[in-house]
């Protein structure tokens, strides 16, 4: 019987929800440009971290046209310096220079010449590309040096007796994470935004049309009712959440990241992962917007309110990025806290603490419990009804 | 049968009932006249257990409203005043929701829904959404949706105010219908012709008391009028002086 009423409010608020075009789109939409936004910022990053693809423009002023023609076969592009390259620097009007010798140099001469790269260090942008002519004039140097030494028959090795290599101790997983670091907050917010209008207008909608007092005169109790509209509010912020992966799936399959070294793959296996540890994310999201819906008069007011439940997911998530390595076990019994490094882990294909999802899960049903009991009981309030 | 005893109603400081007695029987169709702001509508409220009183008992064929509202409420089929209905759903679905609530099988829904679709002339809009529906589609519907389980009790909140005369016809004819079927009807209204039309008996209710009760013919009697209208301005005024 009460199986029953609770299948009637269930059914009507999702047939409802779904012919009312405004709360839709205010459901559905978000998950579409929020991944379509990631997508182009992580395009975008992966754009200017990729070296293949970064322009450097040298001034060059003097001639040394053996090291200059190296440069340009390492695509350095070669421009004429300003008659003074220090002041132009110091001016800001030029970001770097390289100085050669003013003479040309005479062909087979063995003198040793200077080259001074020319820069000012307080200028953060000139970094990169100083450092990138740097190294390619060192290059320069143990090559000339090479071919000199095997010219006398030696072995370039002599000159070069300690082999500098560069190995960077960021795994791809870490580098992975840096950029990847924003997305539980996506699907978070997903999960606290996605039944929004809907449960509105499962509350203060009532209100506002003055149908709840007809509602309330069928003998049905008041938890039957606010766990009806808390099914159908869980089953539309799934559908979202589903919506928001979907997308994000496709995004990260289709983005360049081996162009910068890594390697971003995440499979079925870990969208379920994350899929079964955002349900709780849900639980809590439509109980929490149904108890602060029945207090609002109106469908606007709602809005208002809810508008909190979107800041929510922000705060953990600025703890743990400004704190990485923050982690406590204890993290994954507070809602949303515990989600930013599991979420992240699943994303890297990484392990995810045993306790994950019995925490979430068991953390999810008391303070989705007191939200609901909390709507119960206003939802008779006279004041609720009549005011 | 519905018995109210000693019922008291307060407002903060303003005294909406003051100990309201009165009974309505099986079959018949029983008026509640009053002005604006004479208690109409917290005595209804009062009936079908939206607010609790401060003192007395309702009962409801022997169902404490207070103690067993669920019971009671099946046993009713109320009509509030501004009734609103899902402008989403059909007037079909509307009616079919409540039904669902009321417990009723998807069986007795489909042919009770069809009746009362009938007999109020809501062919037409069955299939509709409410939005857009006009006053008169909008209270037939929820007429319909608040008698479809057939309760023994029908309570109507200013049943055909704004109504055509089209509309208004079909809910007498309803009504008529349902005290025929042995059912009562408590219905407020301001409307002297509609009263005097439709009813067995009247109450008329003034500044939160009920100071007159009878046949049409026993209050304009008691009154010492020649109608109904001069006896109902002059009990009530008589109560708002004293």
């Amino acid at each position: 019987m009460i199986w029953n009423k609770l299948s009637a409010v269930w059914r009507k608020e999702l047939r409802d929800a779904v012919r009312d075009k405004r709360a839709m789109k205010l459901a559905f939409l978000p998950p579409v440009y929020m991944v379509v936004f990631f997508a182009l910022g992580i395009g975008l990053a992966i754009h200017f971290q990729n070296p293949e693809e970064r322009d450097i423009e040298l001034a060059v002023a003097g001639q040394d046209e053996a090291l200059t023609a190296w440069l340009v076969e390492n695509r350095i592009s070669i421009k004429e310096a300003p008659s003074d390259p220090y002041a132009a620097i110091e001016a800001g009007e030029l970001d770097y220079a390289l100085v050669l010798a003013s003479e040309p140099v005479p062909p087979g001469s063995k003198e040793p010449r200077t080259a001074t790269l020319v820069y000012n260090a307080s200028n953060q942008k000139v970094h990169g590309a100083v450092g990138e002519v740097r190294s390619l004039l060192y290059r320069y140097n143990a090559v000339e040096a090479a071919v000199n030494i095997l010219a006398r028959g030696l072995s370039p090795k002599l000159v070069n007796p300690i082999a500098v290599r560069e190995a960077n101790v960021a795994s791809e997983q870490q580098m992975g994470g840096l950029i990847l670091g924003g997305v539980p907050l996506l699907l978070l917010m997903c999960a606290m935004m996605g039944s929004v209008g809907f449960a509105a207008d499962m509350t203060a909608g009532e209100r506002e049309r003055k149908s709840l007092e007809s509602l309330l005169l069928n003998p049905v109790p008041s938890f039957v009712l606010i766990v009806g509209k808390w099914l159908a509010a869980v089953a539309l912020t799934l559908a979202v959440i589903s919506l928001c992966q979907l997308l994000l799936f496709i995004a990260l399959y289709f983005l360049p990241f081996n162009e910068i070294g890594l390697r971003v793959s995440v499979g079925l296996y870990a969208m379920v992962g994350i899929f079964v540890a955002l349900v709780p994310v849900a639980f809590i999201a439509a109980a929490l917007q149904l108890a602060l819906g029945i207090l609002s008069r109106s469908f606007k007011d709602a809005q208002t309110y809810m508008g909190f439940l979107i800041i929510l997911p922000m705060v953990p998530f600025f703890v743990i990025v400004t704190n990485p390595g923050l982690y406590e076990s204890w993290h994954l019994w507070v809602p949303l806290l515990g989600h930013q490094t599991v979420l992240k882990n699943l994303l890297l294909g990484e392990a995810i603490p045993l306790m994950a999802y019995p925490a979430f899960w068991l953390s999810a049903l008391p303070v989705s419990a007191l939200a609901l009991w909390l709507a119960a009981r206003q939802i008779r309030r006279a004041k609720v009804i009549y005011g | 049968m519905i018995e109210i005893e000693q019922i008291s109603k307060t407002f903060g400081t303003l005294q909406a009932l003051d100990k309201v007695s009165m009974t309505i029987g099986n079959g018949e169709i029983v008026g509640l006249l009053g002005l604006n702001g004479a208690g109409k509508s917290t005595l209804m409220r009062l009936i079908y257990g939206l607010l609790n009183p401060d003192s007395g008992q309702i009962h409801i064929d022997g169902v404490h409203v207070q103690k067993q509202p669920e019971k009671a409420r099946s046993l009713l089929g109320v009509l509030p005043d501004n009734a609103g209905l899902y402008k989403r759903l059909t007037a079909r679905e509307n009616i079919a929701y409540f039904a669902r609530l009321q417990g009723m099988s998807e069986w007795d829904i489909q042919v009770n829904t069809d009746e009362l679709i009938d007999i109020l002339g809501m062919e037409s809009i069955a299939e509709r959404h409410a939005d857009g529906f006009s006053l008169g589609e909008r209270m037939k519907t929820a007429l319909a949706r608040a008698i479809v389980h057939r309760p023994g009790h029908i309570l109507l909140d200013e049943p055909t105010n704004g109504l055509d005369v089209i509309t208004t016809r079909a809910v007498r004819a309803l009504l008529r219908q349902q005290k025929a079927e042995g059912r009562s009807v408590l219905f407020s209204s301001h409307l002297m012709y509609e009263v005097e039309n439709l009813c067995d008996r009247v109450l008329v209710i003034a500044g939160g008391r009920l100071v007159a009760g009878g046949s049409v013919e026993d209050v304009i009697a008691a009154a010492g009028c020649a109608s109904l209208e001069d006896a109902f301005v002059s009990l009530s005024q008589k109560e708002g002086i004293a």
